[in-house]
């Protein structure tokens, strides 16, 4: 190891603490808790094996995060080309897929319906900032663009996410009225 | 969280709704904690940089020669070989051959007479 001071408790704790965070932004990013696990387990994995070769990176939530951010996309990429097999399937049998249906009946759906109407970059920022818990910098570093910018991002964000979950709770309010 | 003035009650709302269920978490990190580095060792930058110097220090070398060796002028051809001849014969005549095929048939001289010269036969 690199750094002697550094032990495999600290890696534990790393990991213990990453590890709900790396899965709510994967489960935010693809919607499916099986592939959020799926990304969020090569993640720290990767951050494991980093560690134990060469010691701990800078921002260990950073490198983790960074290879969540790769994976989800890529693993969004893989189903934009499957997805239409998955329909065709599903409307074979006439029904939805478990999974979908324990999504739709879940506060997750509506939180998942809202943040699919924000822009894909201040989806990004808020998810990696609310969920992922970097600091502005990081997030910044990550998306390739400056801390100011992230901010304004994220605070867009947030007004639209909140105006659009706002919008939902009326409109169940006034379907059950 | 730094400097953040607006209520964040959406990024409350937000985590809620995506929480991983505690036992999740637990398998995650268990099976992220029992990988074993089984990826082959990346060379070093540094060995890989002085790989690359000695390639091409190779490569410049072996360029050199083979210039060298295309412009240098051709050595002398080794000199002709000089043919073998093969004696043969019995009692005062032998035959002298050479690698050409061509023949001598010498005798003894004779003797002395008036000219006193020898007769060679090409055969």
């Amino acid at each position: 190891m690199a750094a002697g001071f550094i032990t495999d408790v600290d890696l534990d704790a790393v990991a213990a603490v990453l590890a709900p965070r790396l899965i709510s932004y994967a489960l935010a990013r693809t919607g499916s808790r099986a592939t959020a696990e799926d990304i969020a387990q090569e993640a720290l994995a990767a951050l494991v094996r980093r560690w134990r070769r060469d010691g701990p990176p800078a921002s260990p939530d950073a490198f983790a995060f960074a290879i969540a951010k790769r994976r989800a996309s890529r693993s969004n990429a893989r189903r934009l080309v499957i997805a239409p097999l998955d329909v065709l399937r599903h409307a074979a049998h006439g029904e939805r897929s478990p999974e979908q249906a324990a999504v739709d009946r879940s506060e997750l759906a509506g939180v998942l319906s809202a943040m699919r109407a924000l822009r894909r970059r201040d989806r990004e920022a808020l998810l990696l900032r609310a969920v992922g818990e970097l600091a502005f910098d990081r997030i910044a570093s990550l998306m390739h663009t400056t801390p100011a910018a992230v901010k304004m991002r994220i605070s867009r964000a947030r007004r639209r996410l909140a105006a659009a979950l706002s919008e939902q709770n009326d409109g169940r309010r006034t379907r059950t009225a | 969280m730094d400097d953040e003035l607006e209520p964040l009650d959406v990024d409350a709302r937000l985590r809620a709704a995506l929480a991983a269920d505690d036992d999740a978490a637990r398998r995650v990190v268990a099976q992220a904690l029992a990988v074993r580095d089984e990826r082959p060792q990346r060379p070093r930058p540094m060995a890989a940089v002085a790989g690359a110097v000695a390639a091409l220090l190779l490569a410049a070398g072996g360029g050199v020669w083979l210039s060298r060796s295309r412009s240098a002028p051709m050595p002398p051809a080794p000199p002709a070989r000089a043919l073998s001849l093969a004696i043969s014969g019995q009692g005062p005549m032998v035959v002298v051959e050479r690698e050409d095929g061509r023949r001598w048939i010498v005798g003894a001289p004779p003797p002395p007479r008036g000219g006193g010269y020898v007769i060679v036969f090409p055969k």
